[in-house]
């Protein structure tokens, strides 16, 4: 049994507009873009917001609706996983934990994974490099978590609410960490997850 | 079977291969179909992708303009509101925005705040950072900034003005910016402190250069 022709081009058509939409959907909606550097679960896009910027970050960054740092202001390194690869989620305890690149201020912050803030109430959810106690070899040790901790505790959400996905980011202020090279030299923490509640 | 008929279009490519498949067995129709679909599809990809920041409303800049209300600086309210402007912005900064227009007149920016760390990006209409500065690369930790378009730029070379002099001067081929300042400001204290600086920063357009 056959199709008729106009049905069956019709078929085609609708199929390669499916594809190819769904396609470009799929790509603006995919965390990492094309020309990221990767450290650990850290994703930084250092051509974010230059004319360098290709075509699927223009796309991804039209619909996240971000404003990304200015080459003169710093760089922004989102991590979505923890080390191990799994998504960040509101209800774990993570451990955030190593050494911090090279900048004249940064900050660490929790936010929900769309980049609006968490709403936690009067909790913390964000910490400068100014105001942080470091550890004798003067690493960072911050626990994320969505209830009080003792140490350095950044609040994932304001108590035992439904599990949201969740991002960390660390955002680098007057650093020279814009240039690709000098990113590939960088350490940034580890992110381990010691137990969701 | 090829694809390579001279002069035919997608469409009709698919027509003939159609239509010559009554004769050919069913496997090369369909393989046929499928890479008409495919090819179709990549058209598709790609210019969905190079449409999407031309036609979405929720972009950085239609969020920024949207928030930037008043004339001179708006500075956002605190991230911790659920209506937060824009997304992915630093909670522990304070944040102002401003809609520049260069197209008749300069815009002249200033802000005063020592001691503490800020910087200001300008946006083009496509998210593109036009300039971008912070608060070590400023003198003494104060902005005095000047936007220009291309002629002014121009007219300035021609006719150095005397109370232009250390000022920064910018020049940018968009005439559409969205100024966007933020100002560490860890403590609810610092916050209050930061929201008086961008109330008395200046944002508004120059008067004209005079000829001298």
């Amino acid at each position: 049994m056959r199709l008729p022709l106009p049905l069956m081009l019709l078929g085609l058509v609708s199929a390669g507009f499916g594809i190819g939409i769904g396609s470009a959907w799929y790509t603006t909606q995919s965390i990492q873009p094309l020309d990221a550097i990767k450290l650990g679960p850290w994703v930084a896009s250092p051509n974010a917001g230059t004319p360098d910027a290709d075509p699927y970050s223009l796309a991804r960054q039209a619909r996240t609706g971000e404003l990304p740092l200015g080459s003169g202001e710093g760089l922004a390194l989102v991590a979505r996983t923890d080390s191990s690869g799994r998504q960040l989620q509101s209800d774990c305890i993570y451990r955030v934990l190593g050494q911090t690149p090279q900048a004249r201020l940064w900050t660490l912050s929790v936010e929900a994974a769309d980049g609006l803030p968490l709403a936690a109430g009067h909790s913390i959810t964000a910490v400068g490099s100014d105001g942080l106690f470091r550890q004798g070899d003067g690493g960072l040790n911050v626990v994320v978590a969505p209830t009080p901790q003792s140490g350095i505790w950044l609040a994932s959400t304001g108590g035992r609410r439904s599990e949201i996905p969740i991002r960390l980011v660390a955002r680098l202020y007057d650093t020279p960490a814009r240039t690709v090279t000098a990113l590939t030299n960088f350490v940034m923490p580890a992110i381990s997850r010691e137990r969701c509640l | 079977m090829s694809l390579s008929i001279p002069g035919s279009t997608l469409g009709s490519v698919i027509a003939r291969e159609f239509l010559s498949a009554r004769k050919m067995p069913a496997a090369g129709t369909l393989s046929a179909g499928l890479l008409a679909t495919l090819l179709l599809a990549g058209i598709v990809h790609i210019v969905t992708i190079l449409l999407v920041p031309h036609y979405s409303g929720a972009d950085g800049w239609s969020r920024a303009a949207t928030a930037a209300v008043s004339e001179g600086w708006t500075a956002l309210a605190s991230p911790d509101s659920s209506q937060a402007a824009l997304p992915g912005l630093d909670p522990l900064f304070v944040h102002g925005l401003c809609k520049i227009e260069i197209d008749e007149a300069p815009a002249i920016l200033s802000l005063e705040a020592a001691n503490r760390f800020w910087s200001l990006a300008l946006y083009n209409r496509s998210g593109t950072v036009v300039f971008s500065l912070n608060d070590r690369t400023a003198v003494d930790g104060a902005l005095e900034m000047l936007v220009v378009n291309a002629l002014d730029a121009e007219r300035l070379k021609e006719s150095p003005q005397a109370d232009l002099e250390g000022m920064i001067i910018v020049e940018s081929a968009n005439a559409d910016l969205i100024a966007v300042l933020r100002l560490y400001a860890p403590e609810p204290a610092d916050r209050l402190e930061a929201q008086a600086q961008i109330a008395a920063a200046q944002c508004a357009p120059a008067p004209v250069f005079t000829e001298n």
